[in-house]
């Protein structure tokens, strides 16, 4: 899926964000490899997603264009200014937010809002707004920043994010800290920062944040960029989940091209359940071949982002090399529950008979 | 070259220190010239008494409470102390990222709280000589006080706690915590300053007093006016170079994010 990388004859100013083989090492050898060759273009009233776990380098590249790291070799553009030489007027054009966002304790909100913004030079056009969606009064900006909570501190992270109307916002976890209700705020203003023609380009560990509101998404692995697509191809090309409840066992389903992890149990009287992933080219001939055992049930399950994340992350266990082993990611995989249909069934036939006993199939469709 | 809302914020943020400790600072410095009159009348009281050694004179008796360890703890607090903090706190703190996502550079960040140590260590030396007024006028011998140098001793005094300020935030600069660069700004201070003053009673010491950046500095002198002004160029030079240093690491420095 990510195999062909675009290779630019020159920085555009049309682009918000573009790096060439942008590469990032620590250490006196290079022996840390925190981001190596990321080549990326971030068009201009994009709303980007950067997805990766902790370690991948999603703050390195962050940092790396805000000027605050240095880069090992490589280039890159922010709103057509190069990152070196111009950081300074990068800066003034960019809001930023950091992960793990902190404040100076002994100010209130408001004084703390004013000194950001005294110190961009540029003047609060979007304050009121942002505090209305946030749920920001006056009467807590009065308050010591020393009392706020982590929700409430990440809230003034945004607000002076976006408080000058920037013409690109670098978010480094936005929605850390906040609640459900917040976040979705937080989410319907970056899709108004869009719609204004502002750039977006933030990182998330909440991939159905990502999935919801962004047009295209980046996932990096171990410092290397490994997807970058719109959400729809990403999911698109995912493998589907297939579940179907057939009256004779099915023969030579394994064998076919594009088919994987094919189980087979018994269903009381009523046949076989049949569970597998398969590729979508694959699903057509899977169901031909279900079809031949005289298929009563069917359910496709189409991907979701998480999916495709995880399938980048699936076998980084395994790999060796530059590639590091991210913890995390197994602990999610191994956490990850049943499969629930979180997108709407693709494909369903009806049961040509009714089951004697209601079978967990039915169970489910019918909720 | 500075930014002046964050030199205000910096202020801001300092100012409790500021206050209490040049209010320290003045209460302190009042005290040397009522010593110097109640040894005067003592001595006055008890012709047969020696003569007071370092209280002999009141210039004498203000430079002991210049190079006082108290004072020296005090001036640091007031100078060094504003400084070591400036940069690796905001790091620790994590808040420096904040900073530099504003349309500053770091060399403008650094000049503005290097500004700010130079305004600490000229203050505190305005508290000492304010205070030494004070208690001249309290112990009524303004008449032995030479008025007309006093402005020479603080400028040596703001000169001498600034260049310490700069080692301040040169180790400020170079480090991501603040206990490493307090030790290592601490560490210069106490090994000038105890060089300086073993130098004056062991004799193996003695010839490498010199080396001391408080050898140079002598309160005495400047209100006598015999002052050699060698040590203005010596201040100088090594706040130079520790600018020098700070200028050059400060910016060239990786700011990976904070853990």
């Amino acid at each position: 899926m990510f195999g062909s990388k675009v290779y630019y004859l020159g920085m555009s100013s049309s682009f918000a964000i573009q790096t060439r083989a942008l590469t990032k090492h620590y250490g006196r050898t290079g022996e840390i490899k925190a981001l190596t060759s990321l080549d990326l273009e971030i068009r201009e009233g994009e709303l980007f997603g950067f997805l990766g776990p902790n370690g991948a380098g999603k703050s390195t590249a962050i940092r790396t264009l805000l000027g605050f790291l240095h880069p090992t070799a490589g280039s890159a553009s922010v709103l057509g200014l190069d990152i070196v030489k111009d950081s300074v007027e990068i800066r003034r054009r960019v809001g930023y937010l950091p992960s793990g966002f902190a404040v100076y304790d002994y100010m209130s909100g408001r004084e703390y809002l004013d000194h950001m913004r005294a110190l961009s030079g540029r003047p609060s056009l979007l304050r009121h707004r942002i505090m209305e969606a946030l749920e920001l009064s006056d009467a807590i900006l009065k308050r010591p920043v020393r009392d706020y909570s982590r929700g409430m501190r990440q809230k003034i992270g945004v607000v002076q994010a976006l408080e000058t109307d920037p013409e690109l916002l670098i978010l480094d976890e936005p929605s850390e800290g906040l609640d459900p209700l917040m976040q979705r705020s937080l989410q319907e203003l970056l899709l108004e920062r869009v719609a204004a023609g502002r750039t977006v380009f933030f990182s998330s560990h909440l991939i159905s944040e990502v999935e919801r509101i962004c047009n295209r998404v980046a996932i990096v692995r171990g410092g290397k960029l490994v997807a970058l697509e719109t959400v729809e191809t990403l999911v698109r090309f995912q493998r589907r989940r297939v579940d179907a409840l057939v009256a004779r066992k099915p023969s030579r389903l394994a064998t076919l091209a594009g088919v994987f992890g094919v189980k087979v149990a018994p269903e009381g009287k009523s046949g076989y359940r049949i569970s597998c992933e398969a590729e979508p080219a694959a699903v057509p001939k899977l169901v031909a071949r279900l079809q031949t055992s005289d298929l009563r049930d069917l359910l496709i399950e189409a991907a979701s982002l998480e999916e495709a994340f995880m399938s980048y992350y699936g076998d980084a266990r395994h790999s060796s090399g530059a590639v590091q082993v991210f913890p995390e990611v197994a602990e999610v995989k191994r956490a990850k529950p049943k499969p629930v249909a979180k997108r709407p069934v693709a494909k369903r036939t009806p049961a040509k008979k009714s089951p004697a006993k209601k079978s967990p199939a039915k169970k489910r469709s019918s909720r | 070259m500075i930014n002046a809302t964050l030199f205000l914020r910096l202020l801001r943020g300092h100012r409790i220190r500021l206050a209490v400790g040049l209010s320290v600072v003045v209460i302190w410095s009042l005290l040397f010239p009522v010593i110097y009159q109640a040894i005067q009348e003592s001595l006055a009281e008890n012709p047969g008494r020696p003569p007071g050694g370092n209280f002999s004179s009141l210039a004498r008796t203000i430079s002991v409470g210049f190079i006082h360890p108290i004072s020296i703890a005090l001036f640091g607090i007031l100078s060094a102390g504003l400084t070591v903090g400036a940069i690796s706190g905001e790091r620790q703190r994590g808040t420096l990222e904040l900073l530099l996502s504003r349309p500053l550079s770091r060399r403008t960040i650094l000049a503005t709280m290097m500004i700010e140590g130079w305004i600490g260590a000229a203050l505190v030396s305005l508290a000492y000589i304010g205070g030494t007024i004070l208690g001249a006028q309290i112990a009524g011998v303004t008449d032995q006080l030479a008025f007309e140098q006093l402005p020479i001793l603080w400028a040596f005094g703001a000169l001498f706690w600034g260049m310490f300020a700069t080692i301040g935030i040169a180790t400020s600069g170079s480090f991501d915590r603040t206990a490493p660069a307090m030790a290592i700004t601490v560490s210069f201070i106490m090994f000038n300053y105890i060089i300086e003053v073993i130098g004056s009673f062991w004799d193996v010491v003695e010839p490498y007093q010199y080396l001391s950046l408080f050898n140079h500095f002598s309160p005495v002198d400047l209100l006598n006016g015999t002052v050699d002004s060698s040590s203005a160029l010596i201040f100088g030079v090594v706040a130079l170079i520790a600018a020098g240093w700070a200028f050059y690491i400060f910016p060239r420095r990786d700011l990976a994010a904070p853990n």
